[in-house]
């Protein structure tokens, strides 16, 4: 398969795409070789224009993906909004549909228009639905992401209901002193105005700067910071009384930059927020693992720094409602956690119970059945299917003999 | 970006050690209202470290505030002058200066920018 890469170039100076030589080997671009070309850095005028190289997770090589998962959603598509993508015939890939090839995205800080084009070409070519696989979180909430995310009400419903959920699940004692918490992957302060609705005090982290202009233009009460919390929160010791998350740690599962390893990420990130919290504080996370890998990584990333807790799962039946909280714990541990909010097949009972926490984590995986179930063969044996036939033969209608054929289990495929 | 965030900010970067606190350069600053609360003061009395931010407060114009903070007893007038410093006074314009390495921190529309390069992670 031999794919039309159509060459771009790239000079931060102009603000022009520079000239990019990718050798494209069928059939498919490997990440061997897009890296040396392409991951490098400039300096210009003392600004960072970076090249990043987008990839899944842990360092995977696009290849590998390609070979080993057939007909996985990995697949990442071009970038270049003019390259005919044709699914070849020859391959197994095609059989799936999906096409491979190596993504790129140039965001260069000078040409804001430049990566504006390109990500609304990435969202109409997207395979996947997962915002976290399509760019950067600083890129993808741009300034029309980031107006179009706070003015859709629905989302806004979604993220009050969210914020309202964790701050239940933080336990704050209930003697009406407002608290100092913190907001991590604040956005445009929906959660935010969540906390400041409850008499709280909050500082919110972001690393979208589009995103928290929307956040001051809507005048929240918290302080907002720009930064990156894969590179640590940078607070001081014991001074945060609470922290919830409302659907961002998921980002930092993804490396956006060559330098980035999720997992150092992670722990620097979970590290420096152990040290922020202030003793028996906790923090909630909503989150939205794309698999239970990625849960597991950040469970385990959490765990090492010291943290202690579990995952309180909302509506755990229901495909559309179910939330995730991570739940985590500083020192002490709680007498008890929440319930998850159980549905009762019509899903609309809210059935609360206390547990007792025994400071375990476990991680369950609700048990999805295949949409298109296999019914159970065993209530129909050869006796119930000779009976049949003699009933049809009864009636008058011509059934073929019997011999030692009938009824003998066919392969699966059948 | 008001002194109650301020207080808690450290410089990130690494191989610094005297993080805390952030030396405050105003340009503008602007007074905002914020309603009274002495519990949340008082909670909140015991986290500040004082003489970040009685710097803090002078660097945007005000001093009204005791260079050492009272032990136990916090009366009405201290708690008002304490509000006022750590919730009303907000930095508009400026930048926060890491007083160990020099790095500055750009504050634009009271948010501070604290995204560090990739050799400084």
């Amino acid at each position: 398969m031999n794919l039309p890469v159509r060459k771009v170039t790239a000079d931060v100076n102009r603000s022009q795409p520079r000239r990019v030589d990718v050798n494209t080997e069928p059939p498919f671009l490997t990440l061997e070789k897009l890296i040396p070309q392409l991951l490098k850095r400039q300096s210009t005028r003392g600004q960072e224009h970076e090249r990043y190289l987008r990839f899944r997770g842990q360092s995977g090589r696009c290849s590998e993906y390609v070979s080993d998962h057939n007909s996985s959603r990995d697949f990442l598509v071009s970038v270049f909004p003019d390259v005919n993508i044709k699914p070849s015939g020859e391959s197994s890939l095609a059989a799936s549909g999906f096409i491979a090839v190596g993504l790129f995205v140039l965001p260069l800080r000078n040409s804001v228009a430049q990566s504006c084009r390109i990500v609304p070409a990435l969202k109409t070519l997207k395979m996947s639905t997962r915002p976290e696989l399509l760019a950067p979180p600083e890129i993808f909430y741009d300034d029309s992401e980031a107006r179009k995310y706070t003015s859709s009400s629905r989302i806004v419903e979604i993220q009050a209901r969210l914020s309202e959920r964790a701050l239940e699940l933080l336990a704050l004692p209930e003697d009406d002193v407002p608290r100092f918490l913190l907001d991590i992957g604040c956005g445009s302060g929906l959660s935010g105005e969540t906390i400041s609705e409850n008499g709280h005090q909050w500082i919110g982290l972001d690393i979208s700067a589009s995103m928290l202009n929307v956040a001051v233009e809507r005048e929240v009460e918290g302080d907002l910071l720009l930064g990156d919390m894969g590179q640590g929160l940078g607070l001081r010791a014991g001074v945060i009384d609470g922290a919830i998350s409302i659907s961002a740690v998921q980002w930092l599962c993804n490396a956006d930059k060559s330098s980035h390893e999720p997992r150092l990420r992670l722990k620097a990130f979970f590290g420096s927020l152990y040290r922020c919290l202030s003793r028996g504080a906790r923090a909630v996370f909503q989150v939205y693992p794309e698999s239970i890998a990625q849960r597991e990584l950040i469970l385990r990333q959490a765990l090492q720094a010291g943290f202690g807790g579990g995952l309180v799962v909302d509506y755990p039946h229901s495909t559309k409602k179910r939330k995730e909280f991570l739940v985590l714990t500083c020192g002490s541990v709680p007498t008890s956690i929440n319930d998850g909010h159980k549905g009762s097949g019509s899903e609309d009972d809210d059935d609360d119970s206390e547990d007792e926490d025994n400071g375990m984590v476990c991680v369950s995986d609700r048990n999805r059945p295949r949409k298109k179930q296999r019914t159970n063969k065993k209530g129909k044996g050869r006796e119930w299917v000779l009976r049949k036939k003699e009933q049809s033969r009864r009636k008058g209608n011509d059934v073929p003999a019997d011999s030692k054929y009938t009824a003998r289990k066919r392969k699966s495929r059948f | 970006m008001r002194l109650i965030m301020h207080n808690m900010l450290t410089c990130n970067i690494k191989g610094v050690i005297n993080k805390s606190p952030l030396r405050i350069e105003a340009e503008k600053v602007i007074k905002k209202e914020v309603d009274f609360n002495p519990d949340f003061l008082r909670h909140m009395l015991a986290k500040i470290e004082w003489k970040a931010l009685v710097d803090g407060a002078r660097s945007m114009g005000y001093t009204e505030l005791p260079v050492h903070a009272p032990g136990i007893e916090s009366d009405e007038p201290f708690l008002r002058k304490f509000h006022h410093a750590l919730l009303e006074l907000n930095l508009e314009e400026g930048s926060l200066v890491c007083q160990e390495s020099g790095r500055k921190f750009p504050v634009n529309k009271g948010v501070p920018n604290m995204l560090l390069h990739e050799k400084e992670v």
